[in-house]
């Protein structure tokens, strides 16, 4: 199966949940800034690389998992999506979507536009983790019912 | 081959080009009638509608076997495209796509062609059409014809 955790930008929420599904961050204890930063992918795509799929890692159940930032057009790019499957005759159950959008704070946005947005790496890139931080055990949540829901399909 | 036809927002351009290609009507341009496609065109639309934006729309096969499709990708153009070859890669489809842009013909006459009937001038829709085909005819089939071309030696 394919899990494709999906953002803005592809560089700081999807990056988090993916990390924590495959295991490069805890699930027991919120990880320090410099963990989160130091994640491969971290604040490192840029605008023009919105939308290609990214390969992560694989999780304990070799479900292989993407990220991808989808910029405001999330809507297009998973009916763009089902209509490949479809075309390409592969089941839809094969892949999950996870917008990990929701549990952003501002402080991620806020990071997020001024790292990637406006060049402005530093302070940009501290205040996302420090927003991941302060949402870590909702991405955490997300991606336990993610892993509980992969089961049960 | 995948063959894709893309613009912002689809309109009887789209539909056009694709009638256009899949004909082969462009090899004589003089003689072509944009009048007797109309009908066609809306037809096309009123088939279309209800398509959500992003869904790759199925047209048909042309005569080199490719695959042609329509897509309504919005504003932002490299979102979708990359998006589309990240899943070819991920998916291990390895399908080969073509990628026409149709924003590049677009025009005032086509702006205002396609808000016609929300704005009761659906009247003008023909006539607003033809102004813009004739508007950007020229570099409109040259291209059709590179694109042609290209399958026929690829």
């Amino acid at each position: 199966m394919i899990i494709i955790y999906h953002c803005y930008g592809g560089a700081h929420s999807s990056v988090l949940a993916a990390a924590i599904h495959t295991g490069c961050l805890p699930v027991s204890k919120v990880p320090d800034i410099n963990e989160i930063i130091n994640l491969p992918y971290y604040d490192q795509t840029s605008s023009s690389e919105i939308g290609i799929p990214y390969y992560y890692g694989k999780d304990e159940c070799n479900n292989k998992i993407y990220i991808q930032g989808m910029g405001s057009s999330d809507n297009i790019i998973t009916n763009m999506l089902n209509s490949f499957l479809k075309i390409e005759n592969i089941d839809k159950r094969e892949v999950y979507l996870v917008n990990t959008l929701k549990n952003v704070n501002i402080l991620v946005r806020l990071g997020g536009f001024l790292s990637r947005g406006i060049g402005l790496v530093m302070p940009g890139r501290p205040l996302t983790a420090y927003g991941l931080r302060l949402a870590y055990p909702k991405f955490v949540k997300m991606v336990n019912s993610v892993k509980a829901q992969i089961s049960i399909a | 081959m995948y063959i894709i036809f893309h613009c912002k927002k689809l309109n009887l351009l789209a539909y056009y080009s694709v009638l256009l290609y899949i004909n082969d009507k462009h090899k004589n341009k003089n003689k072509n009638n944009i009048n007797q496609y109309f009908y066609r065109l809306k037809d096309m639309e009123k088939k279309y509608k209800n398509k959500k934006m992003g869904e790759l729309i199925f047209i048909q096969k042309d005569k080199y076997d490719n695959y042609i499709y329509l897509l309504e990708r919005g504003k932002k153009y490299n979102i979708s495209i990359q998006a589309l070859l990240g899943y070819n890669r991920i998916f291990f489809t390895k399908n080969r796509y073509v990628f026409f842009n149709l924003d590049d013909y677009q025009n005032i006459y086509f702006k205002i062609e396609s808000i016609s009937e929300k704005i009761n001038l659906s009247f003008l829709k023909k006539n607003l059409f033809i102004k813009g085909i004739k508007k950007c005819e020229q570099e409109f089939i040259n291209d059709l014809i590179l694109l042609k071309n290209r399958m026929i030696h690829k």
